[in-house]
């Protein structure tokens, strides 16, 4: 049965489904504000019609593909296709400006690739390991574990201020509370409006800070920046690969964790393994973080490869999306009647070394097809950007509305370009808000409940009875203190 | 920071300032009025948590956080506000009408307010002048929708302003570039456009 899966898996109308889905995901992912979730979602129905290993194989290669693809649009043009693009676009667009866009691309692309192996190999060889670790993190450590990618990403996108990093962090949170509060159903700052209580979508939010703002303060500019179309080398040195193995290793172990983590998605795992990057840096290396570093393109980009192997933990042996797109995985699968969790070795015998290897073939393919897109990508990215910019306007209000398919979603995302570009004006990262949009949901959900929950116990029980709570308790103040404290120094 | 410092192989005189590049431009002042702003966003936001509802126990209060938040946030604005005036910026009217003054003739910002103005009154007329025609055709339907025009009518004129071509390859441009989209995301992935109808 194994055998037999394994070998339908490499069959070449597998292959060809897998190819179409990967170059799917990554001209999806590479379309800025387009996410993985989306373009998954809106891929179900093209997969409802296929066999079920059909479907599972073009939905894999769709998820690989797309995760990558957020990397293109973030280097070459500063917008980032996914969230989890975000410390990739601060990485490598300085280095697509001084024309090693084709470089930061291919360093991107065999992070993407290594990221997707580590995950993978963890995926088989640890599952039983991995899920104990993540169904240790309960309510509070996911609350701890969210307010800490807000802190990391605010500290992280502000330089020297990182003050100015939380603020935005914490307007995000703000913008993250309207709505129907999930517990009780409560309308938060939707001041009688129906349409508030709705919530506001994350995708807008992306679209309109970074896509609408970009575009609102490049194009006034009288001499726009531009990207030579000059594609140079493509696949980075294995010289430079060796030197940022341990690099690689580390952000992959930490993908693949924070991915095995239901909720945790990988917006928290490549800013985290970005942050924990630039700290272990060398200082000669870490000079160049911000202003074009390799090293930081391949900590964001291997970690939130490795995230696609580990979001796939919970969700094939427990049946718990590890994170949004996973969840289209479970949907995808639900359509053709398979129901995952702890018995899925029993009514589906095969299936999971099917997804193994399905994985592994869709990395070959998203490496192979993502290393063929590279130069029409630079070429077609180093077009004038007065030309260029306005093209990306429709793009953004089709991709605000496909969301919820509500014109509503239009409306805030301009509003959040605007938001943006005053921000911007004012010397506030953007990134921070993004993120706190994402999860702060997720933190206040978790807060509530992990109070609820030891109401009737003292409250230092939060620390003294959760080991990993605690850590996290002396990351998130050490996260503040070092952002003040290098703030002063 | 990042600047055009970094694109000194860039032949054109290129002005990238990414995600922390912002700081080069906020001046003492300017950081003053946004710590103003932001205190005043935080009490609100804090005022209208203590308005909601506690259907249970506190700890589960909807408000719980929103005001954890709201008075975190004032913390931050005060911090911004200090910094700014251990930087130089005073509560002085003449100072910040300075600044305001100079934000408004500054040309990049009126050219950015000119296209905000554009893109505002796109997304509007997307929604208010909703339509969709449908002409079949031999193979298929083909279908035109204001989506289509609005965009057409907005990049053409979005890539005259900035793009400067002749206006006829601007509307070309914006009309092969708006089809091609919208038949991508139509006919391809079956998604409804906006301004369908």
């Amino acid at each position: 049965m194994i055998i037999e899966n394994i070998l339908l898996a490499l069959s070449p109308y597998m292959l060809f489904v897998c190819l179409i889905g990967v170059t799917l995901g990554i001209l999806w992912g590479a379309m800025p504000g387009l996410s993985t979730t989306m373009a998954m979602a809106l891929l179900i129905g093209l997969s409802a019609g296929m066999d079920q290993y059909v479907a599972i194989m073009f939905m894999l290669g769709v998820y690989t593909g797309s995760v990558f693809g957020g990397a293109i649009s973030a280097v070459l043009i500063n917008i980032p296709g996914t969230p989890d693009a975000v410390p990739t676009m601060m990485e490598g667009h300085p280095l697509a400006l001084r024309g090693e866009g084709g470089l930061a691309l291919g360093t991107a692309i065999a992070a993407s690739f290594l990221g997707n192996w580590i995950g993978i190999l963890l995926l088989i060889a640890f599952i039983p390991v991995i899920l104990f670790f993540a169904l240790e993190f309960r309510s509070w450590e996911m609350f701890l574990l969210a307010m800490w990618g807000i802190a990391i990403c605010g500290s992280m996108s502000a330089g020297a201020h990182p003050l100015k990093g939380w603020i935005s962090g914490w307007i995000g949170l703000l913008i993250a509370f309207v709505g129907l509060d999930s517990i009780h159903g409560v309308p938060r700052y939707t001041f009688g409006s129906l349409i508030l209580e709705d919530g506001i979508s994350y995708v807008p939010i992306l679209i309109g800070l970074f896509g609408l703002s970009e575009i609102l303060r490049v194009l006034p500019q009288k001499s726009p920046y531009g990207i030579p179309a000059e594609v140079g080398r493509i696949v980075p040195p294995f010289n430079r690969l060796r030197k940022y193995a341990g690099a690689a290793i580390r952000s992959g172990l930490i993908g693949t964790v924070i991915g095995a983590i239901p909720g945790a998605g990988a917006n928290v795992a490549s800013f985290l393994s970005y942050d924990i990057g630039r700290r272990r840096a060398s200082p000669e290396e870490r000079a160049k973080w911000g202003k074009g570093s390799y090293e930081g393109i391949v900590c964001a980009e291997v970690a939130n490869n490795a995230n696609v192997g580990g979001s796939m933990l919970p969700t094939l042996t427990l049946g718990i999306p590890g994170n949004a797109a996973a969840a289209a995985i479970l949907a995808a699968l639900e359509l053709k009647n398979v129901v995952v969790g702890p018995s899925i070795e029993i009514e589906h015998p095969g299936l999971i070394y099917f997804i193994y290897i399905a994985l592994i073939v869709a990395n070959f393919l998203m490496y192979g097809m993502a290393i063929a897109l590279v130069k029409p990508c630079v070429k077609l990215f180093a077009l004038p950007r007065t030309l260029l910019m306005p093209l990306i306007i429709p793009l953004c209000v089709v991709g605000a509305f496909a969301v919820n398919q509500n014109y509503v979603d239009v409306y805030y995302m301009f509003a959040a370009g605007l938001v943006g570009y005053v921000l911007y004006r004012f010397g506030f990262p953007l990134a921070p808000m993004v993120l706190a949009v994402i999860l702060g949901p997720l933190a206040d959900e978790n807060l509530r409940r992990a109070l609820l929950v030891i109401e009737d116990e003292p409250y230092w029980t939060l620390i003294t009875d959760r080991p990993i709570g605690a850590v996290l308790v002396a990351v998130v103040v050490f996260t503040f203190y070092d952002g003040i404290f290098r703030r002063r120094g | 920071m990042r600047s055009g410092d970094d694109t000194s192989s860039n032949e054109k005189k290129a002005v990238f300032v990414g995600e922390e590049g912002g700081d080069r431009r906020a001046t003492p002042e300017s950081e003053l009025v946004a710590a103003c702003v932001l205190s005043v966003i935080s009490l609100v936001a804090i005022y209208f948590a203590l308005e909601l509802e506690v259907p249970a126990s506190v700890l589960t209060a909807p408000a719980l956080f929103p005001i954890i938040t709201g008075l975190g946030l004032l913390l931050m604005a005060l911090g911004l506000g200090a910094m700014a005036i251990r930087r130089g910026a005073r509560f002085q009217i003449d100072g910040l009408r300075r600044w305001a003054v100079a934000m408004g003739v500054d040309d990049e910002i009126r050219r950015g307010g000119f296209l905000i103005a554009i893109i505002a009154v796109y997304v509007l007329a997307v929604d208010w002048v909703g339509f969709d025609l449908r002409m079949p055709t031999n193979f298929f339907v083909f279908r035109f929708s204001s989506y289509e025009l609005f965009s057409i009518v907005a990049l053409s004129g979005i890539l005259r302003l900035f793009w400067r071509a002749p206006l006829r390859h601007c509307v070309l441009v914006a009309t092969l570039w708006s089809l091609a989209l919208a038949s991508v995301f139509r006919y391809g992935f079956h998604i409804l456009l906006p301004g369908s109808g």
